[in-house]
């Protein structure tokens, strides 16, 4: 049999049920019909939906058993437990890498937060002894040339601890720390994923080697705002790449 | 702006907020508390007398426009400044935030200077409405 669509239909000979039969049943419904017994005619009609039904379930039922086979013969099983048992490990080292990004990102913190004070320290030690060495200089005057040359040596000395940058490149280090959060929580969601999926395949597993429902949450996510940061050429659609485009919106809104 | 108020920050990245808490602190900020995560910084709000909270978005049990919204319907809680600083760039989060009541959105990676800017701007606001308020 082929449909419109020249697809090939299901069902084979021996499951067609009796043509004399159908059209049998079809023309005593016309008849009731005609006659105006409509209960008798409907009655009819659910007889000849029931041996379509029942042709559909004898055709569900061989698919069943061709997949069962099919599954069987390629031992599906057994690939998808070894699988399954590299989950857990996956997802040990997804967090094994947050953990160490989390503890380097500490370290330096530590380190930036003990040396911010001190950069400012000398910076303003370093202006008051600037200060103070202008008004020795303007009271007591110019000694001889090879004090004038420390002199010079000291105030180009302290200009450099005044003006270093020590603290604006310390406060920049410690802004780029902000990596670990970006990339813990696209590790984290990666992670969730790789849960999700482990999930879905023991269920496969343990309930039936092809429960099609059961496996249909593999990689659902919960409804409503999915949550965690864009990663670059995967997640651009509609989204905002500055905080100007933020503010922009934001303002649609009276901010 | 009053440098002496008390700020709650919510991320449930410790490296996070460790750089927030240390913008804050140049920004002339003293009293900081943390919570990582909007379920354990609910009741601290209820408890204390913060003035400000910066929260991220996305966190476990409780995220931040959740925690936005149990703010918002706290009557003692719900004219509370809430600052979102949070990766979530997408339109519709920034809508959602914005109609849920969000005071500002920063999105991650931030500098020191738009975090000053979103603050002041935040309580001028704030000075302003209530300004308008008493005309």
């Amino acid at each position: 049999m082929v449909d419109s669509n020249g697809m090939q239909q299901l069902g084979s000979g021996s499951e067609i049920p009796d043509v004399k039969d159908i059209l049998e049943k079809s023309r005593s419904m016309v008849t009731l019909l005609e006659q105006g017994q409509t209960d008798a005619a409907v009655q009819l009609l659910n007889e000849l939906a029931r041996m379509r039904e029942r042709e559909l379930f004898a055709e569900l039922g061989r698919l069943t058993r061709h997949l069962h086979d099919a599954l069987k013969s390629v031992r599906l099983g057994d690939e998808v437990s070894e699988l399954v048992n590299e989950f857990p490990d996956a997802r040990q080292r997804l967090g094994y890498v947050v953990r160490l990004t989390e503890e380097a990102a500490n370290k330096t913190l530590s380190i930036i937060e003990g040396l911010i004070p001190k950069a400012e320290a000398v910076s303003s030690q370093a202006e008051q002894l600037l200060e103070q060495l202008q008004t020795f200089e303007s009271t007591a005057g110019v000694v001889n040339s090879e004090t004038a040359a420390l002199h010079t040596g000291l105030r180009h000395y302290l200009k450099m601890q005044i003006n270093s940058g020590w603290h604006e490149a310390l406060s920049e280090i410690m802004m780029a720390q902000d990596f670990q959060d970006i990339t813990g929580q696209i590790i984290q969601r990666v992670s969730l994923l790789v849960g999700d999926i482990e999930m879905g395949l023991v269920d496969i597993l343990r309930k039936n080697p092809f429960a099609g429902e059961e496996s249909s949450r593999i990689g659902a996510r919960e409804q409503g705002l999915e949550m965690g940061p864009a990663v670059p050429g995967i997640d651009d659609a509609d989204r905002l790449d500055n905080q100007d485009d933020v503010d922009q919106l934001l303002m649609e809104y009276g901010f | 702006m009053d440098k002496n108020m008390k700020v709650l920050i919510v991320d449930d990245f410790s490296v996070m907020r460790r750089i927030i808490k240390n913008l804050l602190r140049e920004l002339g900020f003293s009293s900081i508390s943390e919570a990582d995560d909007g379920k354990t910084a609910l009741p601290m709000l209820q408890q204390g007398s913060f003035d400000l909270v910066i929260s991220d978005w996305n966190m476990p049990l409780m995220t931040g426009i959740e925690l936005l919204r149990a703010i918002r319907a706290d009557q003692r809680l719900q004219a509370m400044p809430v600052l979102l600083v949070t990766a979530e760039n997408k339109r519709e989060n920034i809508i959602h935030a914005a109609q849920a009541g969000v005071n500002g959105y920063i999105v991650k990676p931030f500098t020191a200077a738009t975090l000053n800017d979103k603050l002041t701007r935040i309580f001028e606001r704030i000075a302003a409405e209530k300004a308008q308020a008493i005309q």
